[in-house]
């Protein structure tokens, strides 16, 4: 029946074209790469028939054809022999039809398109769900058919497309599409983009993602095309807790010290203030530390805080904290996941040293308008998006704030009278699809901070940045993305002591990047990434000016910063065998430090310092410094079994830009400084061997990495070194040589009514500075532990779900405690007692040890009801452990006190309340 | 609603709006060799005298007052040749007097300890202080500060440093008025009243600030102390002799340092504390740590008062009678009264007849026993 039906409007034109005078039916025309709309133009314009056809479905065509004085039906005959279109005479009208259009099921992309006009009229039961199941089903019974039908079914023949969730129509990062038989996969880049390289033939693709309900399609590959999928939202979060796509990607996947988290995993875990917060679980996985409680420094498997490249949609982030570090900058409601690099850091990325943590933002709902929030005991959060056009274009806000200065102002003790703090975040974002192979993504994001302890002096921080992304698909096997980020981090400290004093220091930091990133993959068996980068630095390293009328502060300008940091990349992904797979790439970095700046020149032989500066060097606006090299990147993974892998990987980064602190925690004053002529760019190597083992299909992993690091030019500073305003930073900072290693261990259940991880981490990290001079060398040029160099970590994050509305989790985090410098002795130096201090870091406060539990309740899992809402009930330090924020020492009326420092000393319960509609 | 506030407060002071959570902290015990030589020296252009303290640095844990340095060798030597010996007394303490200290010359210290070891000291320049111009109090919500100004035209001092003795006037809270003596009560004769004292105590912490910052060399209401409201100092009168001296930028450096790592700490982002040492140096170990600092110049000084009536109505405090109480001994009690810590206060009498006396523990009724003489000071007005 449906072979003979254009045969039966072909026999009815032939007898309608004998019955009635026509024009002509017959065309001349010559296409070359000629589009469906111009055929269909130049048949309109030389005969009567008018077409009826649907041009997205069209403007795949390309027509290279020659007629002259030809049936318009051979002609269309030529056209679209081959491919899935059909076309149906009527009179005059020519109707293109899609095979499918004729089945006898309604498609899919007919309710998806037009869902409220096709929805039948209730007259019985008839729910959502069901309609949704439904469709569904057909869905997943229907064969796609890819590419023209053909009998050759030899070789192989690639799929590529975009898997989207059914509801909001945001890209579904990171889900897995494959088949089975051959064992053949691939998961969605951050477009939601998979391309996938198959033998030729019928196939049942599947597609798996967390949260997601498991879909199939059954396709019929006969040549290159596009399968887009749209698959739908669990309507329970609860159901599906860990990353279940991930499951076999551990053991499979090339990647090896990655972390991926997906805000709902991070949002089942207690939380410290009311606030999901992705650097704080973030921190509960192996390998990554932080020296002070609450704060948002990362210490990655032994790298200093500022050896993280923290990129938000693509653009930098300098500092990712607010409120001291107690919450991070990023708001949970607009976030989509978070990757955690720790070692095999693939060639696109560079510029840091230890890690990349690469944080995306969800798209804007595409189909509806609609929005979240929350409101915790100190910030109120709320975020809105829907479709500007309806499935082309979104947009996504978010803002969230405190409302802490409105509860200071309210309470009038003396301690908070000149206390103040506050800060906000907005994040708005736009994506655009132009066409099937064409999206622009827009991204903006600011946050800002302001507080003031007790005291005269006023700080405020900024860190804003913006970024624009274009990705074209150019064939089914390569794609290219443009970016384009701009970053801003600025802050200034204002202080009023005493009119005559009051002064405003500013800092500020700039930074533009443009990239390009093709992704190709020629077939099955490879994969190949490359690309340019071009980053420019611009630094205002200390503007201080004063402040109100009366003031008589001298002003104090550091002289800028500039810098150029460019890198070419290229990567290739190669499956020798099922078993073995290696990646290689290359990068390489070309970096310039450049004038118009000053630069002293120091005495050879004696320390560096203030009274050894010879001469001043004036350079003009060209390179100051130069510096360059190769980054090579490796991994190889070996499949032992189906359920265990083995992996290595060796990584060089180099980092030309460095966060300089000689406090121990991230403070608001850290400044940033660009290698020059005397700060040399960090190298960092690192070795990491990794062994990984799926248990009890697939619900129990284990994996063991364990690594080695060797890190070049990190920085260290002399005892009492000043950063702030200094005009020759290079007398106070030293170059140090760091070495790190360790042994990490996890055990993971994914899935079931408890889940959660185990993991164990032995690490240490060592630094050591030899200089010439005896000033510029630490503890006698032996290695000694880095500030953050805590031995044991033991992990524990466990939930349990009691039904699908109630859930509870706990926390247990161990780690020795951090290295401190204490006194050894003490001295009496003009009727007061004074403490020397040993070398640095030769002891360690106590060790820490801290528990949380959190409740989670979900509001009833009606589907249809105005708003979905939450109450997470959380106490962080349940048993109100005073741990060890920091030991000290200090002459107090002549004599020697030692004190701990501890904060959140107490249980800290919170009470948060969530909606999404 | 309010509760809300509180509950949202409580979390805020949690974090860090109060150092809530420290806590005494006891270290380690730390083994390691600690008798590095201190050098506390300076030389008085004013008046033409060299003082310099010798002591031992001692470990951590003990208990000891630092040991003093004795019977070394000191010299203070110019960059001319000239040199001058300093005598030294068994407490570690050595002067000299009547060197002829010139503004252009540039001195040091030479010692030579009794195990033998010399030490030296940089060459230092000798700081000519500015005159203080006012030394006045500025009265605080609950609190007031005693603030220094002073100015260099020649913009040649630009780092400052002060250091104090403090005195005041208290009285116990009883009078005494009658005394214990054998078993006889007598009247108090005048120059023996207990009731009214003068404490004397010296600055500890580390006063300094500098104008480098600035425009002029000047210092505006620099603030020397804070004296809470209630404080025993502000009940009857108050004095101070603020003592001034210009610091060489290395100086300035040492004991901004030595302020940040021993006296500033406890913040949440604090600088690593680090090895601070001065600027003197064994001559046969350069590794040999050697603490303390030399330095000399000119000192200003200069006095003031403060009365509980220059005080603003919502800072003045009166001395309560706290714990204190007064009670009789009967006549026929007499023998067991204990002198040792009780004082007499007056005589208890049912109608005209004296039937005991009245009487209150030491710590209310002498003054001394908190830390003061009953001599008025020569300076006090």
């Amino acid at each position: 029946m449906i072979k003979k039906l254009p045969l039966l409007f072909f026999l009815l034109l032939v007898m309608a074209s004998s019955g009635f005078s026509q024009r002509t039916t017959r065309i001349t025309a010559q296409f070359s790469a000629a589009t469906f709309e111009q055929v269909v133009h130049k048949i309109e314009e030389q005969t009567d028939f008018r077409l009826s056809y649907n041009s997205a479905w069209t403007d795949s065509l390309t027509v290279d054809l020659n007629v002259s004085n030809e049936e318009v039906t051979s002609v269309l005959d030529k056209i679209l022999s081959g491919t899935e279109f059909h076309y149906n005479v009527y009179q005059n009208n020519i109707y293109i039809t899609r095979e499918r259009q004729i089945l006898t099921e309604l498609p899919i992309d007919f309710f998806g398109q037009d869902e409220t006009k096709t929805k039948p009229a209730p007259s019985f039961d008839y729910t959502d769900f069901e309609q949704r199941e439904k469709k569904k089903k057909l869905a997943e019974e229907k064969l796609y058919t890819i590419g023209p039908r053909t009998d050759n079914l030899q070789g192989k023949a690639t799929i590529a497309g975009t898997i989207r969730d059914s509801k909001s129509g945001e890209p579904v990062i990171g889900a897995s599409v494959y088949v089975e038989n051959p064992m053949i996969g691939a998961s969605t880049d951050q477009f939601g983009h998979y391309s996938l390289t198959l033998p030729k033939g019928q196939h049942i693709v599947k597609v798996k993602s967390i949260g997601m309900k498991n879909t199939h399609r059954q396709v019929m590959l006969y040549a290159n095309g596009r399968l887009d999928v749209e698959i739908e939202e669990d309507i329970t979060p609860l159901k599906e807790v860990v990353v279940e796509s991930d499951r076999d990607a551990r053991v499979t996947g090339m990647q090896m010290g990655m972390e991926k988290l997906d805000i709902k995993t991070m949002k089942q875990m207690p939380l410290a203030l009311g606030e999901t917060d992705i650097m704080k679980v973030v921190l509960t996985l192996p390998g990554v530390q932080t020296v002070g409680e609450g704060t948002v420094g990362l210490n990655v498997r032994g790298g200093a805080t500022n050896q993280n490249l923290i990129l938000y949609n693509d653009a930098t982030v300098y500092n990712p904290s607010h409120l001291f570090g107690f919450f991070s900058t990023f708001n949970p409601d607009v976030l989509k996941n978070v990757e955690l690099y720790k070692s095999g850091i693939n060639a696109e990325y560079g510029g840091r040293l230890s890690s990349v943590l690469d944080v995306h933002t969800r798209e804007g709902n595409l189909k509806k308008l609609s929005g979240s929030g929350g409101i915790s005991p100190i910030t109120g959060r709320f975020s809105l998006e829907g479709p500007i056009i309806k499935d082309k274009t979104s947009f996504l806000l978010g803002v969230r704030s405190t409302y802490s200065d409105w509860i200071l102002d309210r309470v009038k003790t003396d301690e908070l009278k000149s206390s103040d703090a506050s800060f906000y975040d907005l994040n708005a974002s736009i994506s655009h699809k132009i066409d099937d192979d064409n999206n622009i993504y827009l991204s903006g994001y600011m946050s800002k901070d302001k507080f003031k302890l007790n005291s005269d002096t006023a700080y405020n921080y900024s860190d804003r940045n913006a970024s624009l992304k274009w990705k074209h698909v150019f064939n089914s096997k390569l794609y290219g993305v443009l970016t384009g980020t701009y970053s801003r981090y600025e802050y200034a400290v204002t202080s009023n002591s005493s009119p005559i004093n009051a002064f405003e220091m500013d800092f500020a930091i700039k930074q533009w990047n443009a990239k390009a990133d093709i992704n190709y993959f020629p077939n099955a068996k490879h994969t190949i990434t490359a690309g340019a980068s071009v980053t420019r630095y611009d630094l205002s390293p200390g503007n201080y000016q004063p402040y109100g009328a009366e003031s008589m502060v001298i002003p104090d300008v550091l002289q800028d910063e500039q810098g150029q940091e460019s890198a070419v990349y290229v990567g290739e992904n190669f499956d020798i065998t099922p078993a073995l797979s290696v990646y290689a790439g290359l990068r390489y970095s070309y970096y310039q430090n450049y004038g118009p700046r000053e630069v002293y020149r120091y005495a050879p032989g004696v320390p560096r310092q203030e009274s050894s500066i010879q001469d001043t060097v004036q350079y003009g606006s060209g390179p100051i410094a130069t510096y360059h090299g190769a980054e090579p990147r490796f991994s190889v993974r070996y499949l032992l079994s189906e359920s265990a892998s083995l992996k290595f990987s060796y990584n060089r980064m180099r980092q030309y830009i460095q966060m300089l602190s000689n406090t121990t925690v991230i403070a608001p004053t850290d400044i940033w400084k660009l290698s020059d002529s005397y700060i040399r760019p960090q190298v960092g190597d690192q070795l990491s061997v990794g062994f990984y083992k799926n248990l009890r299909g697939n619900m129990i992993e284990v994996s063991l990495e364990g690594y080695y690091k060797k890190i070049k030019n990190a920085t260290d500073f002399k005892d009492g070194a000043s950063l702030l305003l200094n005009h020759h930073l290079e007398t106070d900072i030293l170059n140090a040589d760091g070495k790190a290693y360790g042994v990490e261990f996890m055990l993971k259940k994914a899935t079931g009514k408890l889940n959660g991880w185990i993991s164990y981490t032995y690490s240490r990290t060592m630094l050591k500075t030899l200089g010439a001079t005896a000033s510029e060398t630490i503890n006698s040029g032996k290695y000694y532990p880095s500030s953050y160099d805590k031995p044991h970590a033991v992990n524990f994050i466990g939930n349990y779900k009691f039904s699908r509305r109630f859930n509870f989790s706990m926390n247990i985090v161990y780690s020795t405690g951090r290295p401190i410098t204490l006194p050894i002795a003490k001295y009496d130096l003009g009727g007061s007692m004074r403490v020397y201090y040993s070398d640095r870091n030769a002891f360690r406060i106590p060790d820490y040890i801290r528990t949380d539990i959190s409740i989670n309740i979900e509001g009833n899992h009606k589907v249809r009801k105005l708003a979905h809402s939450s109450w997470t009930f959380a106490v962080y330090n349940l048993w109100g452990r005073e741990n060890a924020y920091s030991v000290y020492f200090t002459s107090e009326n002549g004599r020697i006190r030692g004190y701990k420092m501890s904060i959140f000393a107490r249980p800290i319960p919170t009470i948060t309340y969530n909606f999404k509609f | 609603m309010k509760s809300l506030y509180r509950y949202s407060l409580l979390i805020l002071l949690y974090t860090a709006f109060l150092t809530g959570c420290v806590e005494p902290y006891a270290p380690p015990a730390i083994e390691s060799t600690t008798n590095y030589l201190v050098v506390d020296g300076f030389v008085n252009s004013t008046d033409g005298t060299a003082t310099v303290k010798l002591s031992r640095a001692i470990p951590l844990s003990s208990t000891d007052s630092p040991p003093p340095e004795v019977n070394a060798t000191i010299f203070v030597e110019d960059d001319k040749g000239n040199r001058t010996t300093l005598q030294g007394d068994q407490t570690g303490n050595y002067t000299g007097s009547g060197i002829p200290l010139d503004m252009s010359s540039k001195y040091r210290l030479r010692i030579r300890t009794v195990d033998t070891k010399e030490y030296l000291s940089d060459y230092i320049e000798l700081k000519e202080s500015p005159p203080i111009d006012d030394l006045k109090f500025i009265p605080r919500d609950n609190s007031i500060s005693v603030v220094v100004s002073t100015h260099d035209d020649t913009g040649n001092s630009r780092y400052y440093q002060w250091s104090y003795d403090e005195t005041w006037e208290y009285t116990a809270v009883y009078m005494s008025g009658l005394i214990y003596v054998d078993g006889e009560v007598l009247t108090r004769p005048d120059d023996s009243y207990i009731h009214r004292c003068w404490r004397t105590l010296s600055s500890k912490h580390i006063i300094i600030n500098s104008s480098e910052k600035l425009q002029e060399d000047l210092i505006s209401e620099f603030p020397v102390v804070n004296i809470s409201k209630g404080s025993q100092k502000l009940f009857i009168k108050y004095s101070m002799m603020l003592r001034q001296r210009v610091l060489t930028r290395e100086a300035y450096d040492y004991w901004e340092e030595l302020q940040k790592t021993t006296e500033n700490l406890g913040g949440l982002f604090d600088p690593q504390p680090g090895k601070v040492t001065g600027n003197i140096h064994s001559v046969s170990d350069a590794a040999e740590p050697v603490l303390g600092y030399f330095s000399g110049g000119s000192v200003q000084q200069k006095r003031f008062f403060i009365s509980l009536r220059d005080l603003p109505d919502n800072l003045k405090a009166y001395q309560s009678v706290g714990n204190c109480v007064q009670d009789t001994v009967l006549l026929a009690d007499l023998p067991d009264y204990s002198p040792d810590f009780n004082e007499l206060i007056g005589t208890a009498t049912a109608g005209p007849v004296t039937i005991g006396y009245t009487y209150a523990s030491k710590s209310c009724a002498d003054c001394r026993t908190q830390g003061g003489t009953t001599t008025k000071p020569e300076f006090w007005q």
